[in-house]
């Protein structure tokens, strides 16, 4: 591509030409990324204007168009009006932080214990965690809301968390090992010497040194958590248990004259802290990404 | 590592695995048994179910709409990968080893369509790819004098993997940038002394050194787009008819509008394996060893 204009033979190349094919290579460069870019972001448009702005007569909100003025009462309505915002936004929240949690804290003991054991079938064990991890949730749907149902955990924001949850421990497991293994030993043995149990040792020794690995591995499980939309849609029927991707999605599916502007003030307030972690922890989660693909590297 | 330590480090990893067993390997297991009875979601057949042998499975066999369902998701597979890849490496190439201007915001636009919830990019979706003269997509065409077309209801296909390029493609940028960096600057440099042409260096250079990597994302992605359920079924809920009705989105419309549990789990069966074996695949080239 570009490369190739670049990369003329030494012999042939003159001064003139040369910085020629440069700028033109620079060019061809920014013609490329700049379409890349507005490829990405076009489509951002239209729920920023349909939020923020009152449309004109006889124009549907579905589309683009020339904003009359601005406005915030398309979040009034979502917040304080027929949206709920504020009711799906508090069950989103809810099942995503006691996810979290409880991800955190299953995988950080079993991290932990991970990194410091050795047992013969260890291996096999992490290649399996892999492999489960890897099989889609859409493929086992139907026997775990059968195992839900059994545990009477359908319908209720505690099925929802702890699906969520253990739906991310295989992955969370490898992370926190990881983690812990690079924590040296030597100060675990140091705090034994003093007299510290072995509970003390990890929540006081190893922890501490391992939390820029626990944040990392926390904004990754809450912006998948915060995602969530399959596991709720099954196990949810009750409209006041209704995360807010659930609340979306029954208006994007109920209303033929639907009132986008609203629809979008909610997805606003919903990708509210995807835009902060993109903004502040994009790099956490760029490399959460990437560990996820080449884990066991 | 004292004694007392070892004892207690089982006691650690016990919780972790039980959940796991429970709500992820025992519905793998339970899916087996399901899918040889005639089990409804509701309904008499939802408390007496009685097994009916392989009926399921010569049921699954000679349905069109299954098959119609597996050739859409290896289509799917197919366009995004192939869609995805030309548009990674194009980025990939042009971004590695280069310093301009605005370098830091476009890596920073291409991923994040990767941060944003899928529903909500199935939202989006649905004013761009919107009917009439309308749609954006159909007014950025309408300026080159392009007839606007409802793509959601005439090319379903098309517009599913537009949005899947639209999600995925910074990640295979990301992907295969990480691997052309990783290239020795001098082994690049030597082609170049040796005259070999752009065109050259990427064939015989850059892309079998980042095969690696290249092979990594393809895995990834195909058992990606035989999972894939909220982008699609936000957008298009599987239709017009059944012509977006992915594998994913099949399970879940035998199961929970159909109420066909042992059918829909004779199809989850075929998907399990499905994404077992690129699985496997996966793991073994991530050189993941088994003792």
């Amino acid at each position: 591509m570009a490369d190739s204009l670049l990369a003329s033979h030494p012999a042939r190349r003159h001064a003139g030409d040369d910085a020629l094919q440069r700028r033109l290579t620079l060019v061809l460069i920014y013609l490329v990324l700049i379409l890349f870019s507005l490829f990405i972001l076009i489509p951002f448009l239209w729920p920023f204007l349909s939020a923020f702005t009152t449309k004109p007569e006889n124009v549907s909100s579905l589309y683009l168009y020339w904003p009359k003025s601005f406005t915030l009462e398309h979040f009034n309505e979502a917040v304080n009006g027929r949206g709920q915002a504020l009711t799906l936004l508090r069950n989103s929240l809810l099942s995503t932080v006691s996810a979290v949690l409880l991800a955190l804290l299953f995988a950080s003991l079993g991290g932990y214990a991970l990194s410091r054991s050795d047992f013969p079938l260890k291996r096999l064990l992490m290649f399996s965690l892999l492999l489960i991890q890897i099989i889609p949730a859409t493929a086992t749907v139907l026997p775990l809301y059968l195992i839900m149902r059994q545990f009477h955990m359908t319908d209720s924001m505690a099925g929802v968390s702890v699906g969520v949850a253990v739906g991310q421990l295989p992955f969370m497991l490898w992370v926190m090992k990881g983690f812990v293994d690079t924590v040296p030993l030597e100060l675990e043995e140091a705090a034994w010497l003093d007299g510290a149990t072995s509970l003390e040792t990890i929540t006081q020794v190893v922890m501490p040194l391992a939390l820029p690995g626990i944040g990392a591995a926390s904004i990754l499980a809450f912006n998948s958590a915060w995602s969530a939309f399959f596991l709720p849609l099954i196990l949810l029927s009750d409209s006041e248990k209704f995360t807010m991707p659930l609340g979306l999605f029954r208006s994007l599916v109920a209303y033929t004259n639907m009132d986008y502007g609203m629809l979008n003030a909610m997805a606003l307030l919903y990708m509210l802290p995807s835009f902060l972690i993109f903004l502040f922890a994009r790099q956490y989660l760029i490399r959460g990404t990437m560990a996820g693909a080449m884990a066991g590297q | 590592m004292t004694r007392a330590q070892n004892r207690f480090l089982p006691l650690l990893l016990f919780p972790s695995l039980l959940a796991i067993f429970i709500f992820m390997v025992l519905p793998a297991l339970w899916t087996i048994y399901v899918s040889f009875t005639d089990m409804a979601l509701a309904g008499p057949k939802a408390l007496n179910m009685t097994f009916i042998g392989l009926k399921n499975y010569v049921r699954l066999f000679s349905s069109e709409d299954f098959y119609h369902s597996v050739v859409l998701t290896l289509e799917y597979s197919i366009f995004t990968n192939i869609g995805q890849f030309v548009i990674g490496i194009a980025a990939a190439l042009l971004i590695s080893r280069r310093v301009f201007v605005g370098k830091n915001f476009l890596m920073a636009v291409i991923v994040l369509p990767m941060v944003i919830p899928g529903i909500t990019q199935a939202l989006i979706w649905s004013s761009m790819l919107g009917s009439q003269e309308f749609g954006t997509l159909n007014r950025l065409l309408g300026l080159i004098n392009v007839a606007p077309v409802l793509w959601t209801q005439a090319f379903p296909m098309f517009s599913i993997v537009l949005v899947n390029l639209w999600n995925n493609s910074g990640f295979a940028m990301i992907l295969f940038l990480a691997g052309l960096e990783s290239i020795p600057q001098e082994l690049l440099e030597a082609a170049q002394m040796d005259g070999a042409s752009g065109w050259q260096q990427l064939l015989f250079i850059k892309l079998p050194l980042i095969r690696y990597m290249v092979l990594l994302w393809l895995l990834l992605n195909t058992i990606g787009c035989l999972g894939m359920f909220d982008l699609v079924y936000g957008l298009t809920r599987g239709g017009p008819g059944n012509a977006t009705e992915l594998l994913g989105i099949y399970v879940y419309n035998r199961g929970f509008r159909f109420y066909e549990l042992g059918f829909g789990s004779a199809a989850s069966l075929i998907l399990i394996f499905m994404s077992l074996a690129l699985s496997f695949l996966y793991l073994r080239l991530m050189r993941v060893e088994l003792d």
